[in-house]
Order: C-alpha cells, then sequence, then structure tokens
C-alpha cells in the first residue's frame, strides 16, 4: 500500500513544511509585547505617548494672525479651531519660528482649499440636528436666496471666520430667557397647570411676549422671515440662550449684495461700495467713514424691517 | 436622506465590495456542493461537470478576499487577523476557515488533475517538463493503485470540504446576523438564508457556463448532467427563496417595532431592488420556468433554454440579495426614524468597474485553465474507473 502512497507522503510532508512554516511565521511577524496587557501592543502606548502633537490650537495661531483671529473669536465660529479647516499645523509653526527651518516652505503651506462638503459636514439638513442649529439643504437654500448656478461656492457669500458678522463677541451677547418653569413669569406656583387655562402657549414663541414687535413685523417687507433668522438665537441650556441681533449691514448684504451668480429681479441687490458712496453725503459721512459704518443699511433701510417708533420704545414685553 | 438619520449614518460604510464578497463566497460554496455531488453523494451523471464545478469554485475562492482587501484603506493589516489572532471575533476565525478551505480545494484539485499532471509531464519537454515535475512533487508514478488511492483521497476531502464550504460562507451570513442593532439583519436564519442562497448562485453559474460554453463551442450538451443540475436548481431555490420570505413574513407577523421599520424600507428604499427584481422578477419567474421544465415534458431545447434563463436570472437574484441585505441595512437609520441613499460611483476605487472586474476575473482564470486542460472533451487518461 504504501509504495503507492509515497506521492500521498510528499504532499503530508509539504503541507506539514506549510503548517511549520506558518507557525514559525506567526511567532515571528507577532509583535514583540503584543498580548501582554490585552489583546494590543503594549509598545504602541508609549509610542503615541511619544509622538509629537501635530496640531497647536488656536492660541499658537493667534501668535501670528491675531487680525483673523480677533475677528474668529468674536463671531459664530468661535468654538470651531483653526486647524479643524486648516489642518495641523505643526509643519507651518516649525517653519516660521525656527531660525534654520527644518521644513521646506511647501511643507509649511497650510490648506486653504475650499470644499462644499467641509462647511456641510456641520451644517448639512439633518431632522437628527439640533433645530435651531444652522443647517441648510442646499438646493432650498438656493432656491430660497435666488442663486441661479448650483456651483456657487458657501465662501462667496459667508466669510468662515465672520459667519454672521455680529456686532458685538459672541459670547457678550445678551442672554435671553427660556420660558421653562412657571415662576419664569408668575410669582410662586400658579394654582392651575397651563393645560388648564385657555390659549396659554405650551411652548413660548417670540410671539408670546413681544406680540407688538411681530404684529408690526408682519406688516413689513420682510414678513416672510423668521425672527430667528436676524435675531438668531443659540441655547445655552435649558433656562437661557444668546440672542444675536444682526444690525450689520454686510448681513444685509448676504441677500441684498448684487452677485454675478443670483437672479437679479428677485429681491433688491446693490453694489455695496457704490450705493455707500452714493449715499455718504446724505449722513454727513466720508466714503471712507461709511465703508467703516456697520450700521448703515438700518440707518435709512430700517423701516423695511421694524416699526423705528415702536422699537425706541425699548424692547416691549407684552405678556398677558 | 429621509426623516431621522444620525450624522454618522449619512455615509453608507459597506459598498459594493461588501456585496460582491458575500456573493462571490456564495459561488464558491456553490460549485463546491456540486462538485462534492458527484464526488461524495455519487451523482454520475454530474461527472462531467464534478471538476469544472470543482476548478471554478477554487477560482472564486482566489476572488472571494478582494472586494475585501480594496474596500480596506490598509489592506495589509488584514494579515494581522492571523498573526496576532483573537479567537473571540468571527472575522480573525474567517482568516483560518479562508486559509484551510483554499488547502483543501487546492489538494482536492491536485489529487484529481494528478493523472493529468503525468501525462503532461510525460509528452512536455524542457520547462514545462521541469515545471510539471515540481507540481507533482517528483511522484510521477501511476498505476491503477495509485488512481485508487488519489480517488479516495479526493472523496475524503470533498466530504471534508462541505462543512468547512458551509462554514466559510455561514459565517458572512452568521456576521450580518450577528449586528443586532440592525432589525434588517439581526435573525440567527441569516446564515441559513446566506448558505441557501449560496447553493443557488453556486448551481446557476455552473449551469449558465456548461450551456454558454457548448453552445459557444457548439458541442452537445451533457444532458443528463443539466438535467440533475435543474432538478437540483429548482430544489435549492425553492428553499432559499421559501426561507427568505418566511424571515420576512415571520416579522411582519410579530408587528412589533422592527417591522414598522422594515415595512418602510421594504416599500420605500428597496422596493425597486427587493420587492420587483429580487421576489419578483428573479424569483418567481425561475421558479414557474424550472416549474414547467420540470413538470412537463418539453421540447430539448425549449427546455434547456428555460434552464438558461432561469439560471441567469438566479445568478441575478442572490446578486440583489446580497444588495438588499448588504445595502439595505445600512440605509436605515438607528433611530427607526429616517433612512439614508447609496448610489455606487462608476469609476471609484469601490465602483462598479472595479466590482464587475474582480467578478469577470475568475471567469477568464477558468477560461485559460480550460485550455490547458480542457473540462468538456471526454478524458482519455483513465487507467481504473474513477
Amino acid at each position: 500500500m504504501m509504495t503507492h502512497a509515497t506521492h500521498v507522503l510528499r504532499v503530508v510532508l509539504v503541507v506539514a513544511a506549510l503548517g511549520v512554516g506558518g507557525l514559525a511565521a506567526q511567532r515571528l511577524l507577532k509583535p514583540a509585547s503584543f498580548g501582554e496587557v490585552g489583546h494590543y501592543r503594549k509598545d504602541s502606548v508609549y509610542e503615541i505617548m511619544s509622538h509629537e502633537p501635530v496640531h497647536q490650537g488656536r492660541e499658537a495661531c493667534a501668535e501670528c494672525h491675531e487680525d483673523i483671529h480677533a475677528l474668529h473669536d468674536k463671531d459664530i465660529h468661535y468654538g470651531v479651531e483653526c486647524e479643524d479647516c486648516h489642518g495641523p499645523g505643526n509643519l507651518h509653526v516649525r517653519h516660521h519660528t525656527e531660525d534654520t527651518p527644518t521644513v521646506s516652505e511647501e511643507e509649511a503651506l497650510m490648506p486653504m482649499e475650499y470644499t462644499l462638503e467641509g462647511c456641510l459636514f456641520c451644517h448639512r439638513k439633518l431632522a437628527a440636528r439640533p433645530t435651531n442649529f444652522p443647517q441648510i439643504d442646499p438646493t432650498e437654500h438656493y432656491k430660497f436666496l435666488h442663486v441661479t448656478d448650483n456651483t456657487t461656492r458657501c465662501i462667496e457669500c459667508h466669510s468662515p471666520h465672520e459667519p454672521i458678522y455680529l456686532l458685538a463677541k459672541v459670547n457678550e451677547a445678551r442672554i435671553h430667557p427660556v420660558i421653562h418653569q412657571c415662576e419664569d413669569c408668575h410669582d410662586g406656583k400658579p394654582e392651575k397647570d397651563h393645560r388648564e387655562v385657555e390659549g396659554h402657549p405650551v411652548i413660548f414663541t417670540c410671539r408670546d411676549c413681544h406680540k407688538a414687535i411681530v404684529e408690526d413685523f408682519e406688516t413689513h417687507e420682510h414678513a416672510f422671515m423668521d425672527c430667528t433668522a436676524c435675531h438668531l438665537f443659540h441655547a445655552e441650556n435649558e433656562n437661557a440662550g444668546r440672542i444675536f441681533k444682526n444690525g450689520n449691514g454686510k448681513f444685509c448684504l448676504l441677500c441684498h449684495e448684487k452677485k454675478p451668480f443670483k437672479d437679479g429681479e428677485a429681491v433688491p441687490q446693490i453694489v455695496s461700495s457704490e450705493h455707500l458712496a452714493e449715499m455718504a453725503p446724505d449722513l454727513n459721512m466720508t466714503p471712507e467713514e461709511i465703508s467703516h459704518h456697520s450700521r448703515a443699511c438700518l440707518d435709512c433701510h430700517f423701516d423695511f424691517i421694524h416699526d423705528s417708533e415702536l422699537i425706541k420704545k425699548g424692547v416691549i414685553v407684552d405678556v398677558q | 436622506m429621509e426623516g431621522f438619520v444620525f450624522p454618522n449614518e449619512t455615509h453608507v460604510t459597506w459598498s459594493v465590495m461588501i456585496v460582491m464578497y458575500p456573493y462571490i463566497t456564495g459561488l464558491v460554496a456553490g460549485a463546491f456542493i456540486v462538485s462534492s455531488l458527484y464526488h461524495v453523494f455519487g451523482f454520475e451523471q454530474l461527472r462531467q461537470i464534478g471538476r469544472f464545478s470543482l476548478v471554478s469554485a477554487f477560482f472564486f475562492l482566489l476572488f472571494a478576499p478582494v472586494p475585501l482587501l480594496n474596500h480596506l484603506g490598509r489592506p495589509e493589516r488584514a494579515f494581522n487577523i492571523m498573526i496576532t489572532p483573537n479567537f473571540r471575533s468571527a472575522m480573525s476565525g474567517f482568516g483560518f476557515v479562508y486559509a484551510i478551505y483554499t488547502g483543501i480545494v487546492f489538494l482536492e484539485i491536485w489529487f484529481h488533475y494528478r493523472a493529468d499532471f503525468i501525462d503532461r509531464w510525460n509528452r512536455a519537454k524542457g520547462l514545462p517538463r521541469k515545471l510539471y515535475y515540481l507540481l507533482l512533487l517528483g511522484g510521477t508514478t501511476r498505476t491503477p493503485e495509485t488512481d485508487r488511492v488519489d480517488h479516495a483521497i479526493v472523496k475524503t476531502l470533498a466530504g471534508v470540504g462541505i462543512p468547512i464550504a458551509l462554514v466559510l460562507h455561514g459565517y458572512v451570513g452568521f456576521l450580518f446576523g450577528s449586528i443586532k442593532a440592525n432589525p434588517w439583519w439581526s435573525t440567527p436564519l441569516m446564515f441559513i438564508i446566506f448558505i441557501c442562497s449560496a447553493l443557488v448562485s453556486g448551481v446557476s453559474v455552473l449551469i449558465f457556463l456548461f450551456q454558454f460554453v457548448t453552445w459557444l463551442r457548439r458541442i452537445p450538451v451533457d444532458q443528463a448532467a443539466l438535467d440533475t443540475l435543474a432538478r437540483f436548481l429548482w430544489g435549492f431555490m425553492i428553499v432559499a427563496v421559501s426561507l427568505e420570505l418566511m424571515e420576512i413574513l415571520s416579522v411582519a407577523y410579530e408587528q412589533t417595532a422592527r417591522w414598522a421599520v422594515l415595512k418602510d424600507l421594504i416599500n420605500g428604499r428597496l422596493w425597486f431592488t427587493y420587492v420587483i427584481l429580487q421576489i419578483l422578477i428573479c424569483s418567481l419567474v425561475p421558479f414557474l420556468l424550472l416549474a414547467v421544465r420540470n413538470l412537463f415534458r418539453l421540447p430539448t431545447r425549449v427546455g434547456n433554454f428555460l434552464i438558461f434563463i432561469s439560471a441567469g436570472l438566479l445568478l441575478l437574484q442572490v446578486l440583489l440579495m446580497r444588495w438588499n441585505v448588504v445595502i439595505g441595512g445600512q440605509l436605515l437609520s438607528k433611530s427607526y426614524r429616517g433612512f439614508t441613499s447609496y448610489l455606487p460611483g462608476i469609476w471609484d476605487k469601490e465602483g462598479l468597474f472595479v466590482a464587475a472586474l474582480i467578478l469577470i476575473i475568475p471567469f477568464l482564470l477558468l477560461r485559460e485553465f480550460d485550455r490547458l486542460f480542457p473540462f468538456f472533451t471526454t478524458p482519455t487518461r483513465e487507467i481504473t474507473q474513477m
């Protein structure tokens, strides 16, 4: 029998050799400290600990780019780190701080490319995001703003460093209460539950406290917009948030600046530099002064939004 | 996107590559089982197709991990599952099962073709002769006794290979079935469904190729083999499709929260690929065609044509089943309240072109193997009846 099976023996030997070779290879290739404390390489912990951090933090950026940092810090993106969009800054910092640079100029360049996905990563409309977080469906957004070219980039209108052009620092914006408990409006606990009181709101909206202003607003040209389009509300906790009042003309120009990719007939549009220069004498300003005057739009066009006489009375709270 | 989708669910991570992977392993398992029908279970009429199915299984097997490696960002790390194995991980198990199974199929082919190799070695000169000698490991003796030994080993390997083939393919279903957070995947039936559909795809691809090649070469088809395969295909597809539908029926009948969302998935995102294509066109039509073919006496040409169409449709059915399972499960938000969408690119790294390429190369290799050792001619190699 065995003479007929010598070829089988050879196969068995080859298979056995492969098996032993495989085991030897596994022993050889298995990393030195693998399995000592778990199903991973223990040394990797120390290797990772010894890595030089590639992200430098915004303070490192601020040392040289103070102007952009100040602008960025003031506006709503203040919580977004510079390196979130521009990538790690280690090589850039090293190149510009070493006496004899060991990093080339090309290696030190920080990426500044725009990508739609870069913005939509946070701002794509998703039902799962908090409703008060700014988010868009690009198609709907272009339609709403009468943008005719669907390849238009976000940064044609929005500055990533100053996305909503706040006049004050974002974290100094006025704190606005959220009506959460009965005692927020009533002295002490009321006798009746709110469901027993006819017409009592369940969730308070602007109208519930600022009836006169909202009703007046609805008679003006911008009535199709939500209050929060200009008075962006950012909830900080369950009881309060911040209201960002956009009095900056740049905010008005998001819709009203004439751009080649917009339908020019849809809403009144201007070339702001020309229009401001033209209107400067009426405001007793030089063209230079008016270009730095943030509230220039509102000085003349306030009544397109609110009744100025009503607003002059101060913030009207008319809770019933 | 539709409804409530969490931000990390907008991107479908398991692409068309992960659809191809169970599809190819299914072809392997199916083709191997067909070869075993002859080698182990004594279906003599499948003699000619037995070796063809065995070699097909091997070439598909070589390409089964390719989609996975292409899917990985760092494919070289795939081998870590064998260098530092974690035996509590199903994926780690795959590395070993795959390696053992490839070895078994290779050895089975080697023993099966040893007589042919010796024949070639006898006739060859120069380098090919040396290569054949190397391939034979220097064992060039052939007697009726060695043939009997080879046959016995082939039979043993085919027998041992069956459970391993089932484990190899069942593992894929097992992986999906154990993802408990996904209502479209999480069922212990998943691995049985995968194995049954593997048998369907394996038999289909063999019938399809068998008929295609005989038609191309204008040679008479081995009618007895084709009839047997057609009967097996009908049987396997009845079991596979019934299990798939019964599984859905069971979830529907339970009327739990799981069904509330699966109903929307089936009626929405998967309506065309699952209901229309997979069930109505690619399952119901071949079922009826094969029923007509197997129950009524038809002219041979008409009957064979019905088998050919059914095999083609069932190949598509299994591919659609893989698509609907792998992609369908990812279209569903874990919130149970929304759906995302997925459309593969054509030229992407994990796109349709690469998927088609990975699927076509085993067929080309089969063609080349056929040039060296033709499958469909009467062999003159017998010393003993194997």
